[in-house]
């Protein structure tokens, strides 16, 4: 299970309405079925989120479904397979994973974000990683991610007095279809000496940090940064 | 203060205009052989022992990132090569010019990117004796002081620094970086 599943599954039942916007639409329909056994409600809308055109359509899609969006989860996000020094490092791994990492969400933080403020109240959640303030072995990826970051909490600052709260969570090494798909994962981080929480994490974890930082509980926080990593930045 | 002599170090500066050129006059009278080169990311740049990149500004977000993290990676990555081969390198990124009180979400993008990526570099190329940090220049910094910064980090007085961001001239403590 990826961490979108987790992320739905967690929201719905908690009572929220969810769109699923996501490139791989049987993917997604299997989420929304697993929400709809669980007596929740997760409709599909299919959306590559490194075409801009998808992503405006699919926004507007959302609103005119449901009337509204109060929350706004930006989880998708690649790693590319190659793990390898920045001399070796091809064009083409900058480009795709800049597309859906960086310009996916600032995308839909354009199209979202003036919506959120016209209505005077929104949460949004930035999945950034630990890979994104840390020195990593994958400078491309980890660049995307600090970019993400920055642009996040300066949009947080922006819309603080807009009744907007923005805030990103790192997380770390989860037991995800994205990490079983990247080579030479390297050992190190994930043992105790590197991550007091040692193994890759049940992405169901991730959900708890993210329902509550959406959640009328956290209507005090904005601009956080909160890893979510077993503590790997935290040593 | 006086900074350590550069004698014999090549240095290509990429970007900046009048700042490439305020860098460029403060790395010769140290003694180095620098040169000005534009940031086209079509051209390689030249095997040196130093690089600075400038981030240019763009309005647009995606020219903005183009034009001040992706033309610092394909720099950086014309030059690593050659570094790792002689075993030694400085790099310093200079990030775009952060306004005050914060509120630019496609400055601090640039930032938060320069500062990653310079970690990482910092981390892949440690061994190697290369060493990559980042000026983030606030609006109170002219260009001598952002100059005298990259100076400092390109020299061996910085030799226990890299994957470390330095603020200039910023009116409050940035925390864009991440």
């Amino acid at each position: 299970m990826g961490m979108g599943r987790a992320i739905v599954l967690r929201l719905a039942a908690e009572g929220a309405l969810v769109s699923i916007l996501d490139i791989d639409k049987d993917a997604a329909d299997a989420t929304s079925a697993l929400v709809a056994d669980a007596g929740g409600d997760a409709i599909v809308v299919p959306c590559d989120l490194a075409n801009r055109i998808e992503v405006r359509d699919a926004v507007a899609t959302h609103l005119a479904r449901r009337g509204g969006i109060e929350i706004l989860v930006n989880n998708a996000g690649v790693m590319h397979g190659e793990d390898d020094l920045v001399e070796n490092t091809p064009d083409r791994a900058w480009n795709f994973t800049f597309a859906v990492n960086l310009f996916g969400p600032a995308a839909l933080y354009d199209e979202i974000i003036p919506f959120m403020v016209r209505a005077g109240k929104g949460a949004i959640v930035t999945c950034a990683s630990n890979a994104g303030v840390m020195g990593t072995t994958r400078p491309v990826y980890g660049a995307s991610k600090g970019a993400l970051i920055g642009l996040t909490l300066a949009l947080a600052r922006r819309h603080q007095r807009d009744g907007l709260r923005i805030n990103v969570v790192l997380p770390g090494a989860f037991a995800t279809p994205m990490i079983d798909r990247v080579r030479h994962f390297p050992a190190s981080v994930l043992h105790p000496r590197y991550r007091p929480i040692a193994g890759l994490a049940d992405p169901a974890a991730i959900g708890g940090a993210i329902a509550f930082l959406v959640s009328d509980d956290a209507a005090t926080i904005n601009g956080a940064i909160v890893p979510v990593d077993g503590g790997a930045t935290a040593v | 203060m006086t900074t350590s002599r550069l004698d014999g170090m090549t240095a290509a500066v990429v970007g900046g205009g009048a700042l490439g050129e305020t860098i460029e006059d403060c790395l010769r009278r140290s003694g180095a052989a620098p040169w000005l080169k534009t940031p086209s990311p079509a051209t390689p740049t030249e095997p040196a022992d130093i690089l600075v990149f400038v981030a240019a500004t763009a309005v647009d977000f995606a020219e903005a990132v183009a034009v001040g993290l992706e033309a610092a990676f394909t720099h950086a990555r014309s030059v690593l090569g050659p570094m790792r081969r002689r075993g030694h390198g400085a790099i310093v990124f200079c990030a775009t010019r952060q306004p005050a009180a914060g509120d630019c979400p496609i400055a601090a993008g640039i930032a938060g990117g320069l500062a990653t990526l310079a970690r990482s570099i910092a981390y892949q190329y440690g061994a190697d004796g290369i060493r990559v940090n980042v000026v983030l220049p606030g609006v109170l910094a002219s260009d001598a002081d952002i100059a005298a910064a990259i100076l400092l980090l390109a020299s061996p007085d910085a030799v226990f620094m890299t994957g470390t961001c330095l603020p200039i001239g910023q009116p409050e403590p940035s925390r864009w970086p991440g």
